[in-house]
């Protein structure tokens, strides 16, 4: 890493070069002494994530239609039938 | 005001006190805020909610050292709420109900109309609690499912990298506390499905089940309060004791036309939640919606923001702000407020430029506004402001390191 002084504003945040050459942003009041790392499970989820998140969003589907249907439409239709 | 639900409702008379109990916790806080007040307009310290942009207009209280119309306000409510308890203990529930309704209305304007900076997720359940405690018929139902529903619609800004990669809390120093990092996904996706699925049976009639829901919602939230402090809890924990705890007992729903009311606040509940995804761009970046329904813990926020003020004379000023906490919603909406009645205000400013750069979960910093003139734009509190950049417009500027909660 290598602190870019031009870039940095003091007493705001401090910007570092990887070795990849991006740029980290250290905001005040954080420390360069502890870049992100992403466990494991964290990488594999993200990896996949779209197949979570659309999973995420049938489930919901699926659960909303159980509960509308078990506790309000056969409810309503046992009422008025 | 349905008066008689309470009378003879041992269930609804202990949530009548909860809901107190969460209004003196509320204005405690109110108390001592200085961000609705006269001399926090004129420093450019307040903001107003995006739909009621010109709040200040409403703006009659003052706050010490300045003056005490606020403290003096707030004291009248404490007045009101010993009063209240009063009537409770002589179980005088109409005027119990009819003497809360300035603390209602109150708190309803201060959450919609008064200012950006004093919301909190809990002023929606107190005000879902208020309404059908003191409006509708069919209290104890439209309690129950008011409190299950904040549970599942909280899961729609929970299907983000923050809950299903654990991005909020892997992005922090202190991660998640008692648990190391590779176990965050699975503990944060635990809580998406439980919010989702298992809190259906906090209503069911199976005591089992009923029960095993309970210790689940307990155990989170005496969990949960480690971060989020005594407020949260205070308000949601003890009204879903009263309604499930101890005294639980199935209520089957209402179907009469005295329960319409009531399904009308479920269904604008439903749709407040979902009005986010209706607008372009993600809300957690943009923020444009973000607060129109429950957004508890929706993102790990870092942010930038960066104003050259450009005088007539041809002086600069650098006006520039970082954010000091995950907890920081990083809206861009806030700045722009503020400059742009900055420059209402002094007549010498030429221009302001600003950009805005906003990391979310320790993803890269988005520069999502960049303009040469922030005090010629407008925002629009419904829909997608076009100077507000996307995830996929903006560009990249940087990467964070991890962030700290508070």
């Amino acid at each position: 890493m290598i602190k870019d002084n031009e870039a940095s504003r003091p007493g705001l945040y401090d910007v570092y070069h990887d070795t990849e050459g991006k740029n980290i942003i250290v905001l005040q009041g954080l420390s360069i002494e502890n870049p992100q790392t992403e466990p494991p499970l964290q990488q594999f989820i993200h990896t996949h994530y779209r197949v979570f998140e659309v999973g995420y969003w049938g489930l919901l589907f699926v659960v909303s239609l159980v509960v509308i249907t078990k506790c309000i439409a056969v409810p309503l239709y046992n009422k008025f039938k | 005001m349905f008066s008689k639900e309470i009378a003879q409702n041992k269930i609804l008379q202990w949530a009548f006190g909860s809901l107190l109990l969460s209004y003196y916790i509320t204005f405690s806080g109110y108390f001592y805020s200085g961000t609705m007040t006269q001399s926090a307009y004129d420093s450019f310290r307040t903001v107003c909610r995006p739909w009621f942009q010109s709040c200040e207009q409403w703006i009659l209280l003052e706050q010490l050292p300045y003056g005490y119309s606020q403290p003096t306000l707030y004291m009248l409510f404490f007045g009101l709420m010993l009063w209240v308890v009063y009537l409770i203990y002589k179980k005088e529930w109409r005027e119990a109900q009819l003497s809360l309704i300035p603390l209602f209305a109150w708190h309803f304007f201060t959450t919609f109309f008064g200012t950006d900076l004093l919301l909190g997720n809990y002023d929606y359940y107190i005000i879902i609690f208020a309404i059908v405690l003191l409006f509708l018929p069919h209290k104890e139902f439209f309690l129950k499912l008011g409190l299950v529903l904040f549970y599942v619609l909280s899961t729609v800004s929970k299907i983000s990298p923050a809950w299903i990669e654990g991005g909020y809390f892997t992005a922090m120093y202190t991660g998640l506390p008692f648990f190391p990092d590779w176990s965050i996904p699975l503990f944060t996706n635990l809580v998406i499905v439980a919010e989702m699925v298992l809190a259906w049976f906090l209503l069911s009639p199976n005591k089992f089940l009923q029960r095993t829901a309970l210790v689940f919602f307990a155990a989170f939230h005496f969990y949960s309060s480690i971060l989020v402090g005594y407020h949260y809890p205070t308000i949601v924990f003890a009204m879903i004791l009263v309604m499930f705890g101890p005294w639980y007992r199935y209520t089957a729903p209402p179907f009469d036309t005295k329960s319409l009311p009531g399904w009308g606040l479920i269904i604008l509940l439903i749709l407040a939640q979902l009005s986010p995804k209706f607008i372009e761009g993600d809300e957690k970046l943009t923020m444009e919606g973000n607060k129109n329904g429950l957004y508890m813990f929706e993102a790990n926020h870092q942010c930038i923001s960066q104003a050259v003020v450009y005088g007539k004379n041809g002086e600069t000023e650098n006006i520039d702000m970082v954010s000091e906490s995950a907890r920081r919603r990083c809206d861009p909406y806030r700045d722009w407020f503020r400059l742009t009645r900055l420059c209402a205000a002094m007549s010498d400013i030429n221009r302001i430029s600003f950009t805005f750069d906003h990391s979310l979960n320790g993803g890269p910093f988005y520069r999502i506004v960049d303009t040469n003139n922030i005090c010629a734009l407008t925002y629009k509190a419904i829909g997608h402001n076009d100077w507000i950049h996307t995830e996929n417009e903006a560009e990249i500027v940087g990467y964070p390191v991890k962030n700290h909660y508070r």
